[in-house]
């Protein structure tokens, strides 16, 4: 075979080199921002929609049968509980215009009238009964009622629920998305939730196509005319790839970021025709360690692993800056969070630690699973560090559902997870209370103080007792340090400058239907 | 002909079977309990127990299995796992947009591929036939999610001609079709160029030249239908690795066809949704190899025997 001429093989090559470089330096313009023509609301339309770009869809809208993130801000849009979270994280009222404990065990709650179902039917008392019934029988929505022992309507605007035993959770576990409120009608119909959205709440349901958008207008009828939407329809639009969605909003084909990677904010925040908003999370980044094996069984051992990460620098590497260092086996979100006791980064501190435990490191091995690129390199970061104190750290991958059974079962050494939960009581008592282990308790913590202050806030009904309570928890669960925490993430949305109302509070809820066009 | 053809849609069967069976042992032999993905990481024991009746999941696997395949018969693909939704009608939501992704891009292959690799057959050792190669490995060396964001960031950021992402309009096809079909171009050009060298080497070609009749009615009428063969083997060969290349396009452009729907029942353990998905895969297979083998028959007629 004649060999090609050595001139035409380079041509070829320089050619090919070009066109690729070319293609690569195609990049937006630096004024490019939502684009003028296409108008505020992405694609000419008038000011009455607004698009909204999430990078995962509701898997359901069934508001009971699930345990989805998006299903949930869904939920929020088109349903309401009794109460809700407020900006401060406590509950206020909702349906419920205003409640009141009897006792220590009876709660009375008097809803607002004149309330309507999407479907036009009125909203009473006999609807809460239902809903909060029903949801004694689904199992993802059981635990937010189990404490309930009985509800009865007193009349047609008032719910009296009694509780098995003082229960101090009881609102905040009413302000969960899995006890919206249902109509009777349908639930006794025994209608597909999936299919029949029929809620009381700001916007109304209106279509879903899988996998593209997700359709809502709004509900002219909602009970509250303060928060009434001031823009008729919302457009949510699944985009799964985190620079698309940012290609998005820079062109004007969305208005509303749900979700963006940390490292498009600089770039967005240079852009005035976008607006970012940040807020902290009451959500934690850490470690979890199998307290059972040896030898992180060891206290002054685990106290030694705290002491030697440079929180930092996983913050700078894995969030871009997007995150605030956590020392505290608590999220810093809640009023009674407290650093007492926590470890901080000190690698003299990390040696003095490690001396005290009678640990050798070098026979130590400590396999420590991941189960995405973020935490990747914070693996890494944690890896070189504990590397300093002469431990040896393998990284593994796993997906997530095989990480939930592998620390159910207490069948690892250590692994990255990030949780939030709704209340201070909520966190400490999944991770750490002893009841939990095999389920929620990874750590396999067993600790009878820890038990017994859990078991005591959870039947105080005084707030400030109760704080001072999981106060005192929180300081003894750092001296302890179970888990190793390294940072909460900051919340960060990016928007259309023409958009006003942009909220989020610290476990990164929010109420989209307070949006407007300015 | 329509022997031949139930024939082969019949030895579907033993396909769906087969892989049913090996995908539902392999999804339950992987670590992940449904029941606790769906309930998440505040799951308490008892609901997950709860659940896991409420789903049969303390059934013997192939109880379930059966249960599975007696469902099928009659048509039903099972309840999703994720969204409680029958899984008929998760996929069929989704299918089409999957076939019209295909379809573009394998039409977008063709356009691109069969050109090429003719152009570097006649042309063979020359500047063109270099170029067309180089593009041609340029295609299938390129990772077709970073070329989906470049398209993205030019034509629709930049140029503003097309939209970024979704299935609302005949253009939104256009970016992941071509992004998709890119990365087979280099195996259809490829085998077109070889086959094409072959044949045109041939005597009937030299005989067809000596008779004055031009290039390109050399090449059109008596060259490429004779090495069509070999490129339409590989054709439907690519037809099979655009549905498993589609997932990262579908990501990047945010395309709501099936491959995003298994790769999202695959981590959250919804065996019913992944068998479905499986099921028209296998028929998607071997749909397409019986389309390919019965264009055989319409390019070469002597191939037709194999009909009788």
């Amino acid at each position: 075979m004649k060999k090609r001429p050595f001139r035409v093989r380079v041509s070829c090559l320089l050619l090919a080199v070009g066109f690729t470089l070319g293609l690569s330096a195609c990049g937006p313009k630096q004024s490019a921002g939502p684009s003028e023509s296409n108008g505020p609301t992405g694609g000419g339309a008038v000011k009455d929609t607004v698009v909204i770009a999430a990078g995962r869809e509701a898997p359901t809208f069934d508001t009971m049968n699930q345990n989805w993130m998006m299903t949930c801000v869904s939920t929020l849009l088109t349903h309401n509980c009794l109460v809700r979270v407020g900006d401060d994280l406590q509950p206020e009222p909702d349906l419920a215009e205003s409640y009141e404990a009897v006792s220590d065990t009876e709660w009375v709650f008097h809803l607002r009238q004149g309330v309507k179902f999407h479907d036009g039917s009125d909203m009473d008392a006999e609807d809460v009964k239902a809903t909060l019934e029903k949801a004694a029988t689904v199992a993802q929505a059981k635990q937010y009622v189990e404490k309930i022992a009985s509800v009865e309507v007193v009349d047609p605007y008032t719910v009296k629920i009694t509780t098995n035993g003082p229960c101090s959770s009881l609102l905040m576990d009413l302000t969960n998305q899995q006890v919206s409120i249902l109509s009777k009608d349908d639930i006794d119909a025994g209608v597909d939730f999936n299919t029949h959205v029929n809620g009381t709440g700001p916007y109304k349901f209106v279509g879903y196509t899988p996998g593209d958008k997700i359709e809502y207008e709004v509900n002219e009828n909602y009970f509250n005319p303060d928060e009434k939407p001031a823009i008729a329809h919302m457009i949510w639009r699944i985009i799964p790839e985190g620079s698309a969605r940012t290609i998005a909003l820079e062109s004007g084909a969305v208005d509303y970021l749900y979700d963006l990677e940390t490292v498009d904010v600089p770039k967005l925040e240079a852009n005035s025709n976008v607006e970012v908003l940040r807020q902290d999370s009451a959500g934690l980044v850490y470690v979890m360690i199998n307290n059972e094996k040896p030898p992180f069984d060891n206290v002054m051992f685990r106290r030694a692993i705290s002491a030697a990460i440079d929180r930092e620098s996983i913050i700078k590497v894995t969030m871009n800056g997007f995150a605030n260092p956590a020392i505290s086996n608590a999220p810093a979100g809640y009023t009674c969070s407290t650093n007492d006791n926590a470890v901080g980064y000190d690698l003299d501190k990390a040696k003095e630690y490690l001396a005290q435990s009678g640990v050798d490191p070098s026979t130590v091995e400590m396999p420590l699973v991941y189960t995405s690129d973020a935490d990747l390199r914070t693996a890494t970061i944690i890896q070189a560090n504990l590397g300093e104190l002469g431990i040896k750290v393998t990284l593994e991958s796993m997906d997530n559902a095989t990480w939930l059974s592998s620390y159910a079962s207490g069948d690892y050494t250590a692994g990255i997870i990030q949780l939030a939960q709704r209340t201070m009581e909520q966190w400490v008592t999944t991770l750490y209370h002893s009841k939990n282990i095999g389920a929620t308790n990874g750590t396999r913590l067993n600790d009878p103080e820890i038990d017994a202050l859990l078991d005591q806030a959870a039947v105080t009904l005084d707030d400030t007792q109760r704080q001072a309570l999981m106060t005192q928890c929180v300081a003894r669960l750092n001296e302890l340090c179970p888990t190793i925490p390294l940072y909460s993430a900051i919340y960060v949305k990016a928007y259309n400058s023409g958009l006003g109302g942009a909220n989020c509070n610290a476990t990164g809820a929010a109420y989209y239907h307070w949006l407007f066009w300015k | 002909m329509l022997k031949y053809i139930l024939k082969r849609l019949i030895s579907l069967l033993p396909v769906i079977i087969g892989a049913t069976l090996i995908v539902y042992l392999i999804l339950n032999m992987a670590q992940g309990d449904p029941a606790r993905i769906i309930l998440g990481e505040n799951a308490t024991p008892e609901a997950i127990a709860q659940l896991r009746e409420e789903m049969g999941l303390n059934d013997p696997v192939l109880v379930r299995y059966g249960r599975y395949m007696l469902n099928l018969v009659h048509g039903d693909m099972g309840t999703s796992y994720r969204t409680n939704a029958p899984v008929s009608d998760e996929i069929f939501a989704r299918l089409p947009y999957t076939l019209w992704l295909a379809a573009a891009s394998i039409i977008i292959c063709i356009l691109l591929a069969l050109p090429l690799g003719t152009i570097a057959a006649i042309k063979q050792n020359s500047f063109l036939d270099g170029l067309c190669m180089v593009l041609s490995l340029l295609g299938v060396s390129m990772p077709s999610f970073w070329l989906g964001l470049l398209l993205i960031l030019l034509f629709s950021l930049t140029l503003g001609w097309l939209p970024p992402f979704g299935a609302d309009e005949w253009k939104s096809v256009i970016l992941p079709a071509f992004a998709l079909a890119v990365s087979s171009m280099a195996s259809v050009a490829r085998t077109t160029r070889a086959s094409m060298l072959e044949v045109i080497r041939q005597d009937y070609i030299r005989t067809a030249r000596s008779k004055g009749i031009s290039q390109g009615r050399v090449i059109r009428r008596h060259a490429l239908r004779n090495a069509m063969i070999p490129t339409m083997t590989s054709i439907g060969i690519q037809v099979g690795f655009l549905l498993s290349g589609s997932v990262l396009v579908e990501t990047v452009f945010s395309w709501p066809g099936i491959g995003r729907l298994m790769i999202t029942s695959i981590q959250q353990r919804d065996i019913p949704t992944v068998l479905g998905c499986i099921i028209i895969f296998a028929i998607f297979f071997s749909i397409v190899n019986l389309i390919v083998d019965l264009l055989y028959g319409f390019i070469d007629p002597r191939m037709k025997s194999q009909y009788a």
